[in-house]
């Protein structure tokens, strides 16, 4: 008996069909077809925090208050980066990458300048503190504050867990150092700094607008958020005066003809 | 004569990542495969990576130090 070398098989063409569908979403696959399913897309819209908002607190500057009711931190995903940031210190970058606005109260340069922190808290890791050291940063970390001083100079960083180690510009805090008197050097500065989330919003936060402002030497007053760098006690009196900033910046103003404009 | 030295070596590591992955933690690993992949160019040297640490110190203007284990 001989067979047709012609004879339809069904089962062939199905299998063929089968190998060249899988083909095809392999693919597929690969192409990145099904990434605008299976997770979002890198032009997805942000949440950018409200431009708007806040307010300086009426009155002289003075201690810091006592509050020991405060603002809950906000925090968005900024351009699929989370607020914990890609790694180290979750605590840390949470605390860095909060949006809301406050009611900023007028405190001293000296009050932030002489304020003490636990030197066990040094270098570590936020997880890894004393309940003791957790609820002695508690007491001060996030009270909204504003400072009037001069600045030194506006430096951009580079790529940080915080900001899920973007390469660019836009990912990269800007790190000022904020000084008591006009001309004064940074042993004795307070560092505040600019964030990717809150700069969404003001486009006239730029290095170069900063380096004008300490250039000619114009007062400011920063409102923020007064926040713990834990990650920076080998500065102390050499390039700042406290590991304690303000962290993110929410408000630079300059003083012009005795009045405040925002930057 | 026997030689050796311990340097310092400052790289840039630059690529496509997901937003939330641990970025340092697989730079890391991979500069410790870069380094180990080339190694076989060099056959009279004996390289050995002691400590691989990520510079976060852009505050600044010198080099930080690593955190203690």
């Amino acid at each position: 008996v001989s067979r047709s070398r012609n004879t339809f098989n069904p089962f062939a063409s199905v299998g063929s069909f089968v190998i060249f569908a899988i083909i095809v979403l392999i693919y597929l696959y690969q192409s990145g077809f099904f990434d605008q399913f299976l997770k979002p897309s890198p032009s997805q819209p942000i949440t950018p925090p409200p431009s708007a908002g806040g307010t300086i607190v009426p009155g002289a500057a003075g201690a810091l208050p006592n509050m020991p009711q405060k603002p809950v931190a906000q925090q968005i995903t900024f351009k699929g980066c989370p607020p914990e940031g890609d790694g180290s210190d979750v605590g840390l970058n949470r605390a860095k990458n909060r949006v809301d606005e406050g009611n900023y109260v007028p405190v001293s340069f000296d009050a932030v300048l002489g304020l003490k922190w636990p030197m066990t808290i040094e270098r570590k890791d936020r997880v890894k503190w004393a309940a003791a050291d957790t609820a002695n940063i508690a007491q001060w970390e996030g009270i909204p504050i504003a400072v009037e001083g001069y600045l030194f100079d506006a430096k951009e960083e580079g790529p940080e867990s915080p900001n899920c180690h973007g390469a660019d510009t836009e990912n990269h805090d800007f790190h000022v150092w904020m000084t008591q008197n006009a001309g004064e050097d940074r042993t004795k500065s307070i560092v505040i700094e600019t964030t990717p989330r809150v700069r969404a919003n003001k486009p006239t936060w730029t290095v170069k607008a900063l380096d004008a402002i300490a250039k000619n030497k114009t007062r400011v007053r920063i409102g923020g958020w007064l926040m713990m760098d834990q990650e920076h006690p080998d500065q102390v009196d050499k390039t700042r005066g406290t590991i304690w900033e303000i962290h993110p910046i929410m408000r630079i103003e300059i003083q012009q003809g005795g009045n405040w404009t925002p930057l | 004569m026997k030689k050796a030295i311990q340097l310092k070596v400052t790289v840039w590591i630059e690529g496509e990542d997901e937003p939330a992955h641990n970025f340092a933690e697989s730079s890391m690993q991979d500069i410790k495969d870069i380094i180990s992949a080339g190694r076989w160019r060099h056959p009279g040297l004996s390289v050995t990576v002691k400590n691989v640490v990520e510079e976060t110190d852009y505050d600044a203007d010198d080099a930080g130090k690593p955190k203690p284990m």
